[in-house]
């Protein structure tokens, strides 16, 4: 009597593990066919708001469901594929968004004159100059800290200042005003320089990228001397 | 972009879809969707939508793009250009490879 108890505890206990391995089977699945689709909502939201309607809804989300419908029967190559469609998206989403080189580049003019002459009017001294220096040192990393999200530490007694030991507030906004404006228009100027050599490295790399495709062809013919020149037939 | 648009070329008036384009021409999507946009900017490519019912289908319509005449037009003088600028010298003496004759 004992032994067929044992036995039908036996086939439950198996058909119970069987059912609950199918439950967090559909539930992985379920969970990892939203990777894409998240990665992908990311990558929308660094778009500007009109483009995320024409680009996201319209072009990236209905090919991304007929990416992953093709591959509907294979959960881990869906899973791969379509991770390798949002992430590539997501990698050059920024790239859509952001103004082209031009204006990058005047921005930059710009911004050059706006600080080379709030100097000349201020007359910095060598000290001040130091100071300067670690100041727009440390605007150039706290900035794109606080941009990604990290909490900047607010000390006792120093309300408006990052406080530094030994060198006291350097940043005090309500004692160097314009060494704050200059600190910011700084910071744009090391921000605006970095996006102009991101743009051009990106874009020497495209026209590399797209010489490359002229001189080999899709048929296997490929260049094959030193100089660059392609095959001779 | 010489692949994407040696793709629409091949047939005008056929319409293309991202995906269709991704295998045609070999590039990822972070690289085609972007030239897709900057093409259609231009007035090179037109947009259009497919013709299905997403409930019928069970996935939204997706986009599709054509060239228009204009641009296949100039994109064939372009190509052609290219290919004339970067076409090895006529009277250079030709040699088989790997060879030393």
């Amino acid at each position: 009597m004992t032994g067929i108890l044992w036995g039908a505890l036996a086939v439950l206990g198996t058909l119970a593990m069987t059912a609950f391995g199918d439950m967090v089977s559909e539930e992985v699945r379920d969970r990892l066919d939203h990777v894409p689709h998240a990665i992908l909502r990311y990558a929308a939201r660094r778009l500007d708001p009109d483009q995320r309607i024409t680009v996201y809804e319209e072009v990236w989300l209905p090919d991304l469901a007929y990416f992953l419908k093709g591959d509907e029967a294979r959960p881990v190559t869906r899973l791969i594929h379509g991770t390798r469609f949002a992430l590539g998206i997501l990698m050059t989403a920024l790239r859509m968004s952001t103004p082209s080189f031009s204006s990058y580049g005047r921005g930059l003019v710009s911004s050059f004159r706006v600080t080379a002459s709030v100097a000349k009017g201020m007359g910095i001294s060598d000290q001040n100059k130091v100071l300067l220096i670690l100041d727009v040192a440390l605007a150039a990393y706290i900035i794109p800290g606080t941009l990604m999200g990290a909490e900047l530490v607010h000390m006792p007694g120093n309300k408006h200042g990052i406080y530094l030991p030994h060198h006291g507030p350097l940043l005090a906004i309500h004692k160097y005003p314009i060494r704050w404006i200059i600190v910011v228009f700084l910071d744009v100027l090391l921000i605006r320089i970095g996006c102009s050599l991101r743009e051009t490295v990106r874009a020497h790399r495209d026209t590399a990228r797209e010489l490359r495709d002229v001189w080999t062809g899709k048929d296997g013919e490929t260049c094959n001397c030193k100089s660059g020149r392609p095959r001779s037939r | 972009m010489a692949r994407v648009i040696k793709v629409f070329l091949q047939d005008p008036g056929q319409p293309r879809y991202g995906f269709e384009l991704m295998k045609l021409t070999g590039m990822a999507s972070g690289s085609l969707y972007p030239m897709l946009a900057k093409l259609e900017r231009a007035g090179w490519l037109t947009r259009g939508k497919e013709d299905v019912d997403p409930r019928a289908v069970g996935r939204p319509a997706r986009t599709h793009y054509t060239i228009t005449g204009a641009a296949a037009s100039a994109a064939r003088v372009q190509l052609a250009a290219l290919s004339e600028q970067y076409r090895p010298p006529a009277s250079g003496r030709l040699r088989p490879q790997g060879g030393t004759a």
